[in-house]
């Protein structure tokens, strides 16, 4: 991977460079207060540009898989005319984070490395440019619900970025991880970096590293291990579930969730368009068949899914990722708080103690 | 953990170009109905195009299919003819909208199909060994798919055996297809009801009464058995067999869930470490009994 | 100063000028003259007062040993604000239609344990008696509700009506026997 340096005024150079060719940009920016949103970067809003805010709480995964998004427009005049309806927009993700990269990164596994390719999700990707940016400001950067130093995701992404960004003081070191991010480097606010440079980011890295709040690295493991075998007794899954609310919001939230649904609905007298849209394991009506009958009835049930897909190792060794980045984003939206690091901790108590 | 691995998987699931769409739905005309039993009627269709028609065609017994019926929604069907057969249908009970919405289509009415979708049964890796086919109410439909294949290719099998059950004589699904069957040289077929009516000469009782029945000898060594039926029925059925000596792993079945996309993206099929519509439907109890989570 | 904020705070103690809370999340209040950005501690100079106020316990009646049952009435867990967002919202709309699907008539929810003090189950017709009147409902037994509590979702209009009749003056909680209904 070829290294080079920006300085610090030039950094948004980069968000213009993109724009020129012909990149939709999109970058973090600041609400109110701490709530910060993913939006376009247009030349009114460019010098507002976030680099050190909270994670914004709605992932960037929707401009892969769009929230909504339109499969099929049907024309119904005597006889049905189908039409798929194909988006690829050419977009630049502008700072996000690790966690996010990874989680762009299970997606790729999921929708396109199985049996199945997925030509939507493959229309929104290919043209996707992601500009990565560690985390290295421990106010700013790291919220009290980030664990991605457990899930091995963060705070600097190993891979699947395009161009990587770590703040280094008054320069910026920027690491290209594929051939569409060296070419950046052939402009000229990319200067030379130097050996001293990589040390100053291994400094910075060894000591944010131990700013996480809380550490439980060795937690996750071996509550993969519980669940994988089977361990994990039914009466915490139960209390687990006691917690949950179904509002579904840990789903909407999260960056590796790839569970949709799909609705027909009419768009004129003759004109009917399939949507696809994000759906939740947590709700009652995603297992539920027509008759009644409902796999997944109790509440327990369904929440036990939705980490046993995320930690069992046969989905990790089917997907070669775990579907777990560590953003910390359903901590942050769970009213029962049962977010992954609080089940982590619950499954590895109860299960331990039995196991001893 | 041996989803995937086991036996009834095959390598050449019919892999869609790489570029194709899985999403996209052919229109299909449907050509006539034929009511089979209290809301459930067989539907027989075509795709508008023929090479659609022939691509399909090369669906393995077991597989399912996806039927639209736009401005309703999608729903998955099991696909009850054999490849060996000439003709496309689906045998659909009246449960929900979708099935609804399909229940009121007249021939020559429009709709569309997606598939085949799901691993299917490799009935070539069964050559020379005992078939047993067990099936209760509408579990006969996905099973039919093998029974028809098995026929087709008679000579390749030793014993072939279909024990079949439902609540009364009015509610036997493919009654044409049952007469043949007990009519047929070397097929042994056996009929049940659980209450009889004014007419009904056969046997009264469960599926699993048939098993006892003097005259009756179910073919345990070297058979495969595929079990079909409601909860209740597939629950005593396999105690049934395994007590009779047929391993767990020769044990089939195939599960049903709701499902959205059929080629294992959508979520909602998931059962323990299983996607039923790519992994399944068919598993073997084997398996079944390791996914983790109750059926 | 945000003009709204000006209009709300007009001739309190905490009416202040000058407070720009455009851009930020927003103040701790009270904003006065002397702590234009919020005071985050109340009291906290030192001997700065301050009195605790009794505050009168709204007093609920036992309930009566022959309804022992007190109706609370809500939305139902995926109905949100109005129909009109029910329905434009596919999630929330199949959510609610399985509801529906599952209980056609409706239903009001009871506790488990209640459910089994009276020999109830899940789906069951039961019959609820006010002493102004009786309405027949469905349950749904579930252990997300008080033990002595009837949860009746706003969408069972009827229900109230049935038991109170025309009249609702005078009437802050209404408590119900429950008797099992017998299956037609």
């Amino acid at each position: 991977m070829k290294a080079r340096i920006v300085h610090r005024s030039d950094v948004l150079d980069i968000v213009d460079l993109l724009r020129a060719r012909g990149y939709e940009v999109i970058a973090p920016f600041r609400v109110s207060g701490r709530d910060t949103c993913f939006d376009t970067v247009t030349d009114q809003n460019r010098d507002a540009i976030q680099l050190h805010v909270a994670n914004p709480n709605y992932p960037p995964k929707r401009y892969v898989l769009p929230h909504i998004e339109r499969l099929l427009a049907v024309k119904q005049n005597g006889e049905f005319k189908i039409e798929p309806t194909y988006e690829m927009p050419k977009r630049a993700l502008f700072g996000i984070r690790s966690c996010d990269v990874a989680g762009i990164y299970h997606l790729d596994r999921f929708y396109l490395g199985r049996e199945f390719r997925d030509v939507y999700y493959e229309n929104h990707r290919k043209n996707l440019f992601l500009v990565n940016l560690v985390c290295t400001d421990p106010d700013r950067d790291i919220g009290n619900e980030c664990f991605c130093v457990c899930t091995d995701t963060g705070p600097a992404a190993r891979d699947h970025f395009d161009l990587q960004l770590m703040d280094l003081g008054d320069e910026f070191l920027a690491v290209a991880g594929t051939a569409a991010g060296e070419v950046l480097f052939t402009e000229r606010i990319f200067r030379p970096a130097t050996k001293e440079h990589v040390e100053r980011r291994r400094a910075i890295l060894d000591a944010t590293r131990k700013r996480f709040r809380k550490p439980t690295t060795s937690w996750f493991s071996a509550t993969v291990h519980y669940i994988s075998k089977g361990d994990v007794l039914e009466k915490t899954w139960e209390e687990i579930g006691n917690r949950c609310m179904e509002c579904g919001g840990c789903t909407y939230v999260c960056p590796a969730c790839t569970c949709f649904t799909v609705s027909d609905r009419r768009t004129g007298p003759d004109e009917i368009e399939r949507v696809r849209l994000w759906d939740s394991c947590a709700l009652g009506g995603f297992t539920r068949m027509a008759g009644g009958h409902n796999p997944r009835r109790a509440v327990h049930d369904r929440r036990n899914r939705r980490f046993f897909r995320k930690l069992a190792h046969y989905f990790i060794q089917r997907e070669l990722s775990m579907a777990c980045v560590g953003c910390g984003r359903c901590v942050a939206v769970c009213h029962g708080d049962i977010g992954m690091p609080a089940v982590v901790e619950a499954i590895r108590r109860a299960t331990g103690e039995v196991a001893k | 953990m041996s989803i995937g691995t086991g036996k009834v998987r095959l390598p050449d699931v019919p892999i869609p170009h790489p570029s194709e769409n899985v999403y996209l739905p052919k229109v299909a005309v449907l050509d006539r109905v034929v009511p089979e039993i209290a809301d459930v009627k067989t539907f027989y269709w075509h795709f508008a195009d023929p090479a659609e028609q022939e691509a399909f065609k090369r669906f393995r017994p077991g597989q399912f299919a996806q039927v639209s019926l736009f401005g309703v929604g999608e729903f998955p069907t099991s696909l009850p003819p054999s490849p060996t057969e000439a003709e496309t249908f689906f045998t659909v009970r009246q449960v929900g909208s979708c099935t609804t919405a399909l229940h009121q289509l007249r021939p020559g009415d429009q709709f569309a199909v997606r598939g085949p979708y799901g691993n299917g049964l490799s009935m070539e890796d069964y050559f020379g060994r005992n078939l047993v086919f067990v099936a209760g109410g509408i579990g006969l439909i996905p099973l039919r798919s093998c029974i028809v294949y098995a026929l087709a290719n008679r000579d390749k099998y030793k014993r072939i055996q279909i024990y079949y059950g439902a609540k009364t004589p009015a509610e036997l699904m493919y009654v044409p297809n049952l007469r043949e069957w007990e009519q047929l040289e070397g097929v042994e077929c056996y009929l049940t009801v659980d209450r009889a009516d004014a007419a009904w000469t056969g046997n009264v009782g469960v599926v699993g009464s048939l098993f006892k029945k003097p005259g009756v000898e179910v073919a345990v060594e070297d058979s495969i058995a595929f079990v079909c039926g409601p909860p209740v029925m597939f629950r005593f059925v396999i105690k049934d067999l395994l007590e009779m000596g047929i391993r767990e792993q020769d044990i089939v079945s195939t599960l049903e869930r709701y499902m959205k996309c059929g080629v294992g993206k959508c979520g909602h099929c998931c059962i323990g470490v299983a996607y039923v519509c790519v992994d399944g439907p068919v598993f073997t109890y084997e398996q079944i009994k390791n996914l983790g989570e109750e059926i | 100063m945000v003009p709204a904020i000006r209009h709300i705070t007009s001739g309190t103690p905490t009416e202040t000028a000058g407070t720009e809370c455009a851009g930020h999340y927003g103040r701790q209040w009270p904003c006065t003259t002397e702590r234009p950005l919020g005071t985050p501690t109340l009291f906290a100079e030192e001997n700065s007062t301050f009195k605790f106020a009794p505050v009168r316990k709204h007093v609920v009646p036992p309930p009566e040993q022959e309804y022992p049952y007190t109706l609370v009435f809500g939305h139902s867990l995926y109905y949100w604000n109005q129909d009109v967002l029910v329905r434009r919202s596919e999630t929330l709309r199949r959510e609610y239609n399985i509801l529906l699907l599952d209980y056609p008539n409706g239903f009001v929810e009871i506790n488990s344990d209640d459910a089994k003090k009276i020999g109830i189950r899940d789906g069951q017709q039961v019959r609820l008696f006010a002493p102004r009147g009786s309405v027949a409902v469905t349950v749904r037994v579930t252990s997300e509700i008080r033990v002595g509590s009837i949860f009746v979702p706003y969408f069972m209009a009827d229900v109230e009506q049935e038991l109170l009749g025309p009249s609702t003056e005078g009437v802050n909680t209404i408590s119900v026997r429950v008797e099992k209904e017998p299956i037609a």
